[in-house]
């Protein structure tokens, strides 16, 4: 740590030094003090009233829903419809080898992907001109599991139920092609699983249909091409300077995963962070609290294994009966932040905010209760039990300040602590929400 | 009668007076000199800045930058000035400036008008970028490419051989240079070459051009939408001429043999140096 601060140190140091500063005083006469205009920089100038007739947005989106609450790729296409109306089409993509990949285990598990769909009727409050603001949808979403055959399950992910898809009605926030937030309350179409005599098995039969009530938050965050490319932009022709903002101090809730409940799984989760400027240096320190509240109604492990000749390998073998497991878990961390690129980034015009850019640093983490959350059910879960309570190592990460109150933080972490292969060690942390 | 009309003027002139307001303008003056030896580019990015750029033949940068506010009051306009801030760095083989207004979350908008000016020496041949919206830039003196985006500037050019690459959002550019290639890419800009000698191609919306092309083997190409285009070719002979034009009022020289009711031309097709002009809702004067 130590020499990490001395090389920040040095970084720093290296900045050219000015020869002379020196202040004058004078007077002006003017018939009128007019007086220039300031631009908020999230305010534009230029292009600001341009249409959207339709958008391709590539993404991260909250997958709630799933054992394991995580962020996945998705791809979306919204056209316009009308004056108020748009439809989207989406798809998520999924790894089947794990669904909430850390991504060294995607290295190591490799990649096998598969594609869950999506289809928005959205109602636009105000207008759809820029396919932006808030809005009311319909969502029909196919879920992965369905396109499985009967059987028996392979998957680790031994759940009372395989959602076949689901239909919600969404309240939320579309910003621009950047963030799209929302409440969503609705009904899933699942295939309740078995536990029999050969095992943990499903079947499309009827009688295993059923429709349970589902409520949740969602949050996608991308990039995306509005066309048509053309912008019309009306000219702010009088006098303006961008006046930015720079921010020493950062107050930040994370969004992302909030919230899912439904008659089997639950999860809600609070996620605070304090960031703060020490001193000129572009260097943070970040405190986040993330208090999680998990609760599942799944089958019963035996404890015992269980050699399978169809799939090879050992699985474990349940009971017939469910049980209810709820688990607490709360974790600290503290982040060290070196943004490293800030510099660069402000001379070439870029953000001058304080707390944003490029960065890498150093983490320590403390996790508390939760040990079960994930059960040993596969050498994977086993590790995570088997996990450190605290752990510290490196990050490389981006921060960004977006629209007005929005933020995101991609990092990916390097743990020294835990022993183990470096797939094990390396992980990604992905954040976006509301930031003070 | 003559007297009344005097006393009235008096009061006039003292209602203007009375009119007047006096402004504190306080100046912050920061000067540097940077050794160039290594340096291949300068980039300035500069708000509401006045900018003089001169080469010269030292191998240093002689920068003075003013950060000025005018208020009414003087400790305002002095408080203020804190929030107009200047960076400048080199970093690989280019040195950057950049000034811009920062407050902090939470504070309110400053009160005062802010200014900021350049007066900047640096080697002719460096590669020159700047940027800069409401202000005035006077470049001389440089041999090498001049990247300029403007947003309602008017910028002057002189005494330079250098390239041009200029992407300029209303405004108006005087070139009394004979520069290399130029590219330009203007809307609402008013831009005025003087003779030449170099190829060109401009992308205009709305404005207004003028060129005078000059010497043989060079490209021109201009495609505008509802913009004048005025051209005053040194030796008009000398050039073919491609002429597309949808809706536009064409005027072109006698010997052209122009019909008005013709729409696209193609004069002098065996000469190698061509103006080739796509114009659409516009202007076109070839003298």
């Amino acid at each position: 740590m130590k020499i990490l601060l001395t090389f920040l140190l040095f970084i720093q140091l290296t900045a050219t030094a000015q020869d002379s500063t020196s202040i004058s005083f004078s007077t002006e006469a003017v018939q009128e003090f007019k007086k220039q205009n300031l631009m908020d920089e999230y305010d534009r100038a230029f292009g600001g009233n341009r249409r959207v007739n339709n958008r391709i947005k590539v993404g991260l989106v909250d997958i709630a829903y799933e054992r394991f609450p995580a962020n996945l790729p998705y791809l979306s296409i919204e056209q316009k419809i009308g004056k108020k109306f748009s439809a989207m089409l989406g798809s998520i993509m999924v790894n089947r080898n794990h669904t909430a990949f850390p991504i060294g285990d995607l290295f190591k598990n490799g990649f096998s992907v598969e594609f869950s769909y999506d289809a928005n009727l959205r109602y636009y409050f105000k207008s759809n001109e820029k396919l932006s603001g808030d809005y009311l949808s319909l969502e029909f979403k196919v879920l992965t599991r369905d396109f499985l055959s009967d059987g028996l399950i392979q998957h680790r992910n031994y759940r009372s139920y395989i959602g076949r898809h689901q239909t919600s009605v969404n309240l939320g926030k579309q910003f621009g092609s950047i963030l799209d937030i929302g409440f969503q309350a609705g009904l899933k179409n699942v295939l309740k699983t078995k536990v029999t005599e050969e095992g943990f098995t499903y079947t499309h039969k009827k009688e295993n249909i059923q429709f349970i009530p589902f409520i949740g938050t969602y949050s996608r965050i991308g990039i995306g091409a509005n066309f048509p490319r053309t912008k019309k932009g009306k000219a702010e022709s009088c006098d303006f300077l961008n006046c930015y903002n720079e921010f020493n101090n950062l107050f930040k809730i994370n969004l992302s995963n909030s919230l899912y409940l439904d008659p089997y799984y639950g999860t809600v989760k609070f996620d605070l962070a304090y960031e703060k400027k020490l001193g000129p240096l572009p260097l943070s320190l970040e405190a986040n609290l993330v208090a999680s509240a998990f609760s599942e109604k799944k089958f019963k492990a035996t404890g015992n294994y269980e050699d399978s000749e169809e799939f090879k390998g050992k699985f474990f073998t349940f009971y017939p009966e469910e049980e209810r497991k709820n688990y607490l878990q709360l974790t600290s961390s503290l982040h060290l932040k070196y943004y490293f690129l800030q510099n660069r980034s402000i001379l070439k015009g870029k953000s001058v905010s304080n707390l944003s850019g490029e960065y890498f640093g150093a983490f320590y983490t403390y996790k508390m209760g939760g040990e079960n959350i994930y059960t040993d059910y596969s050498p994977y879960e086993r590790f995570l039990k088997d996990a450190l309570k605290s752990k510290s190592g490196l990050m490389l990460g981006i921060q960004k300040k977006i629209l007005k109150n929005y933020f995101y933080d991609f990092g990916l972490k390097y743990d020294l602590t835990s022993k183990g292969s470096v797939f094990y060690k390396l992980s990604q942390e992905i954040k976006f929400g509301y930031a003070f | 009668m003559k007297s009344i009309f005097c006393f009235m003027l008096f009061l006039l002139g003292m209602t203007g007076l009375h009119a007047q307001t006096t402004l504190q303008v306080v100046t912050k003056s920061i000067q540097n000199k940077i050794n160039a030896d290594g340096l291949k580019k300068f980039s300035l990015l500069a708000e509401g800045a006045d900018i003089e750029l001169s080469g010269w033949n030292e191998k240093e940068i002689k920068i003075t930058i003013q950060l000025i506010t005018k208020n009414s009051s003087k400790e305002t306009a002095v408080e203020d000035l804190k929030a107009m801030k200047v960076v400048q760095e080199k970093i690989g083989n280019t040195y950057f400036i950049r000034n811009y207004l920062a407050i902090q979350k939470g504070d309110s908008k400053p009160t005062s008008n802010f200014k900021a000016k350049y007066i900047i020496y640096l080697p002719k041949d460096l590669l020159l970028s700047v940027t800069n919206s409401f202000g005035d830039i006077r470049i001389k003196g440089i041999d090498a490419n001049i990247q300029l985006n403007t947003k309602f500037c008017k910028t002057e050019i002189a005494a330079s051989h250098s390239s041009l690459d200029l992407d300029m959002y209303f405004g108006e550019m005087d070139i009394q240079s004979q520069l290399r290639e130029v590219k330009i890419k203007g809307d609402h800009a008013r831009i005025i070459m003087g003779v030449h000698p170099g190829s060109l191609e401009a992308r205009l919306t709305s404005g207004y051009f003028y060129c005078e092309p000059a010497a043989s083997n060079q490209s021109f190409r201009i495609i505008t939408d509802k913009g004048e285009v005025k051209l005053k070719p040194q030796n008009l002979g000398s050039f073919g001429y491609i002429v597309s034009s949808e809706h536009s009022d064409l005027n072109l020289p006698e010997n052209f043999k122009a019909d008005k009711k013709k729409k696209n031309y193609n004069i002098n097709p065996d000469k190698t140096s061509k103006i080739i002009i796509n114009i659409n809702y516009g202007i076109l004067n070839i003298q």
